[in-house]
């Protein structure tokens, strides 16, 4: 599904260069749960990001499902977006002028779903992250835990085939850590989604069935 | 999507308020002006335009073919039936001649008065085939049968007749100057649209046969000439334009006076609204139109720079969402479009309320308006239409670059760093700036020039005395020499007037009066296009005409002799006034020469002139009041026992009078209303640049807040930080001051270049020009700068 061929990330530093990634040879299989730790600052972020087509690498070769990254249309990226990838942010990035209601709504009306299709999925994923009753809020009245679950709630809706996800409880409880976990879980067991999530937490990297450690721009496995 | 679009759109105008407030301002201002000027151009553009067969009607035109004249738009008397019946070429040949002879209209005793603009006509029953009325009482072949009937269009004779239908009208009288009973024989409808032939009231042509008209018109001459009797033609093919010319120029040419040589001319019916020359009825200045449409287009052209300034600069507030719309799948193409909504709902508030302002611009403007503009005129479905286009173009221009600016940024780079550069060069954004206020500072310049120039054209010495002057006209008709001496007489041992004398129209008139002169000389025959004055002697003395050579004219009842201006030596090939004397001018010697005065409005040259003797022509009393004493009690006292002498001894008519320096500074109307365009262009132009600069300020203040945090905990006082942010935006003010000169000198210099006297394009007026900008940029700039300097770092570095 994904396959990562030598790809580094680099940042001009002067003369020379600030390597963030370096050579870096990943490949993650359709129906995988990949947890990717590491300290910060290690570049998990910026990993992901090139997976998510939101950042390009400076060299090497990505192939997404066979089909090379760089070689992709404009066109075809956005495709993507629409109907294979779902990406939640470690900063939420919800659209502020949005409620909760229409962001979650916002993927689906890009890939074009009928109103009352939309309707049904959005009450469904509202009922299932327990935020029916902040459907009508704005971002800004919400706390930092609850719109981490309003951007996964998003990153879910379109029923993505990869859910990237960065720090996806960072803010949250245990407890519901522990229920997002086990959702993402059941949607990789039964919906067979390919899950790639960034955790400092050990207990959250277990719900994967691979663990990459990332550190100075290398994997170590 | 669209409805979320909106929805999206309308939250985020309503957050952002004082910035959408800012923006649709500017919008208003620059929409609202930009249609008030469409609706007076298309007002303009639009008279007659149902009139079937426009490219084969004409006007047919006289010009002098010497010293340059532009034509008269008038024919001679006898040429009409000598039209009629000599050019097959012309289907209808319609004689208009306006009636500026009927001065009283009396209607079952009650008194009108002939005074307005193309509403009494002399006409024949072909006028009736080439202007189509809807005959409501009798028809063209009966009606203008018997010389003494007269037509009426419906709302004159509501006028006349209020209470009565339209079959009691028929058949009643109605009484010219007292003495001349007509009787209404035909009511036609009022024509639809505005009209150059917005004439009321008809009298057959052949009246003019008649004994009390008889000596109105010079019925057999082919010499006489005059403005008000118009020739309407038109061709049974367009093509025969050219044969008919021919045609009519072979006629004229079989009867023209010895020496004189005339061209006839064609004038396309759509150019007779716009012919600067006199016809009928008021006129319009092509020139004049498109400089309001240029205004017009600038004042939008700014609120757009606004629009695109303050949407670009604040464009990084937007690129989050940019960034995550495209991770959610967005094209960049959806999001242009989604931005392009925004502009478009901003766009359209500022219609709207444009379109709520109309009334009141036309209120407040109505000195500007033609005086038969109707409130009804703003409300056209072509208004609307174009405000819907005005309104899409400006979304467009407006919103395409601001757009596309947004949905360019790239999701990485907006999601994952906190500090986001604003969107577009800012160099982009500077050149807008400088280029608004160029605009504006061209405007400041302009309106300072013009009402320079007016100021200087009514305040320059004309090269006669025009203060403390009284012009009393007295009546055309049943008035005899003696009358008009015997008032004069009279006033003359009023207290406070000075010198009463008997004249034709005053040196500077805007009724102009011209003769072919001829004058023999060693290589023969001369003729010259002379300007023509008549007055006793009392005439010089009184206007303080400047003699050069000889001796003033003495008081005789026909021309026996001449006063001549510099220019008329010239004209007649002399080398000196002295030569002047004793030449013969149409028989008659020139016994003085005079320095040259001006005639007319400063526009025009001093032409050749000839001040004659003769006391039949005179028919003006030219009164000098004495200028000591409490002018306002004494003249008002004058002049109410003028009134009284008037009544005396013309009872019938009314008194009218008018003061020679303001009649002069009327003449100015037209440059007049070039100013209040200016004025009112520059403020609207500084007002749109202000906001703009208002909103940029805002937008940059706000996001150097932390920095003035920073210095201020540093240690900056007030008023170094106040000078910090100023000093960026005044750069911009002084840029566009300097590029505004030579743009401004340039046009004005155009403009300037009409007038045959013009001020001095003084360096003063663009530094005052360029002083006022950048007080009133400061004043704007500080509202914002001087709080964001005087705000509590601590407070600024928190909320940051
Ligand atoms: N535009 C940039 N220019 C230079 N360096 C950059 C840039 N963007 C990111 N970096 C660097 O890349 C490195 C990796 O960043 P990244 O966000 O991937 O880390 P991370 O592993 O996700 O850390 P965290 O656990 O704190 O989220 C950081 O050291 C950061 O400073
Ligand atoms: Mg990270």
């Amino acid at each position: 599904m994904i396959q990562l061929q030598k790809i580094s990330k680099y940042y001009p530093v002067g003369l020379g260069r600030n390597f963030i990634l370096k050579e870096i040879d990943l490949t993650i299989n359709e129906g995988e749960f990949v947890s990717i730790m590491g300290p910060s600052g290690s570049g998990k972020s910026t990993l992901l990001h090139i997976m998510g087509l939101l950042e390009e690498p400076s060299d090497g070769q990505y192939l997404f499902e066979g089909e090379r990254v760089d070689r992709m249309s404009e066109k075809k990226r956005t495709e993507l977006h629409r109907g294979s990838i779902g990406f939640v942010f470690q900063a939420y990035h919800l659209i502020d002028e949005l409620t909760v209601y229409e962001n979650i709504e916002t993927p689906l009306l890009y890939k074009n779903i009928s109103s009352s299709e939309r309707k049904s999925r959005v009450a469904d994923v509202l009922d299932r992250f327990n935020i029916v009753a902040k459907k009508d809020l704005f971002p800004s009245q919400l706390s930092g835990g609850q719109q981490q679950l309003v951007g996964i709630a998003r990153a879910i809706v379109s029923e993505p085939r990869v859910i990237l996800a960065d720090e996806p409880t960072g803010n949250l409880h245990s407890d519901q850590a522990k229920s997002i976990m086990e959702l993402f879980k059941e949607l990789n067991e039964k919906d067979k989604i390919t899950i790639v999530q960034v955790t400092h937490s050990d207990v959250n990297a277990t719900y994967g069935n691979r663990i990459i450690q990332i550190r100075d721009g290398h994997i170590r496995s | 999507m669209f409805r979320n679009y909106l929805l999206v759109a309308i939250r985020n105008i309503r957050r952002n308020k004082i910035f959408s407030l800012i923006n649709v301002l500017g919008l208003v201002i620059g929409i609202a002006a930009s249609t008030f000027m469409f609706v007076l151009i298309y007002y303009e553009l639009t008279y007659d335009k149902d009139q079937a067969d426009k490219s084969r009607i004409f006007r047919v035109n006289t010009s002098f073919a010497i010293n340059d004249a532009a034509p008269i738009g008038g024919v001679c008397f006898p040429l009409v039936q000598a039209v009629k019946e000599e050019v097959p070429e012309i289907e209808i040949a319609a004689p208009v001649f306006s009636n500026h002879i009927t001065r009283r209209i009396t209607v079952d005793g009650k008194n009108f008065k002939n005074q307005k603009l193309a509403s009494f006509a002399f006409i024949d029953e072909d006028y009736f085939k080439l202007i189509k009325y809807e005959w409501l009482l009798g028809s063209p072949a009966s009606s203008l049968n018997d010389p003494f009937s007269i037509v009426l269009t419906k709302s004159q004779a509501t006028e006349y007749f209020p209470n009565l239908s339209i079959d009691k009208i028929s058949g009643k009288q109605i009484i010219l100057d007292d003495t001349i009973p007509v009787t209404v024989t035909g009511i036609v409808a009022d024509l639809k649209g505005h009209s150059d032939f917005s004439f009321t009231q008809f009298l057959p042509l052949k009246i003019s046969q008649t004994a009390p008209f008889k000596n109105f018109f010079h019925i057999d001459s082919w010499g006489n000439l005059s403005s008000s009797n118009t020739l309407m033609v038109k061709l049974r093919s367009e093509s025969d334009t050219l044969k008919v010319r021919l045609a009519l120029n072979a006629i004229q040419a079989v009867h023209t006076p010895k020496d004189e040589v005339r061209t006839m001319g064609l004038e396309p019916f759509k150019n007779i609204h716009f012919t600067p020359y006199n016809t009928f009825n008021r006129t319009a200045s092509i020139s004049s139109l498109l400089t309001v449409a240029t205004v017009a287009g600038l004042l939008l052209l700014l609120a757009i720079i606004n629009f695109i300034n303050l949407t670009t600069a604040k464009a990084s507030s937007r690129a989050r969402e940019t960034g995550i719309r495209k991770s959610l799948g967005s094209t960049k193409k959806q999001l242009i479009w989604y931005y392009l909504i925004e502009t478009a709902i901003l766009t359209f508030i500022a219609a709207i309320i444009a379109l709520l302002l109309l009334p009141v611009l036309v209120q407040l403007f109505k000195g500007f308006l033609p005086q038969d503009f109707l409130i009804e005129d703003c409300y056209k479905v072509e208004v609307i239409l174009f405000l819907l286009g005005v309104s899409t173009l400006t979304t467009i221009i407006a919103g395409i670059y601001p757009a596309v600016v947004v949905a360019r940024y790239q999701p990485v780079e907006v999601l994952k760093s906190q500090v986001i550069q604003s969107g577009g060069g800012s160099w982009i954004r500077k050149t807008l700036i400088v280029s608004q206020f160029t605009v504006a500072q061209c405007f400041i310049i302009g309106a300072l020039l013009v009402s320079k120039q007016i100021n200087f054209a009514i305040n320059r010495d004309p090269g006669f005395s025009k203060d403390a002057v009284l012009v009393i006209n007295t009546p055309d008709r049943s008035n005899p020499l003696h009358l008009r001496q015997q008032l004069m007489e009279r006033i003359n041992t009023l207290p406070g007037v000075q010198t009463v004398s008997l004249g034709a129209i005053a040196p500077l008139a805007s009724g102009a009066m011209f003769y072919t002169i001829s004058y023999t000389n060693e290589s023969g025959d001369q003729s010259i296009l002379t300007e023509m004055r008549f007055g006793d002697s009392l005439y010089l003395p009184l206007y303080k005409l400047k003699l050069l050579a000889g001796r003033n004219i003495t008081t005789s009842e026909s021309t026996t002799e001449w006063v001549a201006n510099e220019q008329m030596v010239k004209a007649m090939g002399l080398r000196s006034p002295d030569e002047a004397i004793g030449k013969l001018v149409n028989g008659h010697p020139i016994v003085g020469v005079v320095g040259d005065f001006n005639t007319y409005s400063a526009q025009s040259p001093i032409r050749p002139l000839l001040l004659g003797n003769n006391l039949k022509e005179s028919k003006n009393i030219h009164i000098l009041l004495q200028q000591s004493g409490n002018r306002a009690v004494v003249w008002k006292q004058a002049i109410e026992k003028m009134e009284g002498l008037w009544k005396n001894i013309y009872p019938k008519s009314e008194f009218e009078y008018s003061f020679l320096d303001q009649a002069i500074e009327n003449m100015y109307y037209a440059d007049k209303q070039v100013n209040t365009l200016l004025n009112f262009s520059a403020i609207l132009a500084m007002l749109i640049s202000s906001i703009g600069l208002l909103g940029l300020v805002i937008f940059t203040t706000n996001k150097r807040t932390r920095e003035i945090g920073i210095r201020k905990v540093l240690g900056a006082s007030v008023w170094q930080v106040t000078h910090l942010l100023t000093l960026e935006f005044i750069k911009l003010v002084a840029i566009a001051f300097v590029f505004s000169i030579p743009l401004a000198w340039w046009y004005m210099n155009k403009w300037l270049s009409a007038y045959a006297y013009r001020t001095e394009m003084s360096w003063w007026v663009f530094v005052l020009g360029g002083i006022i900008m950048i007080i009133l940029a400061l004043i704007t700039i500080s509202f914002k700068t001087i709080r964001a300097a005087t705000g509590n770092p601590v407070t600024a570095l928190k909320t940051e």
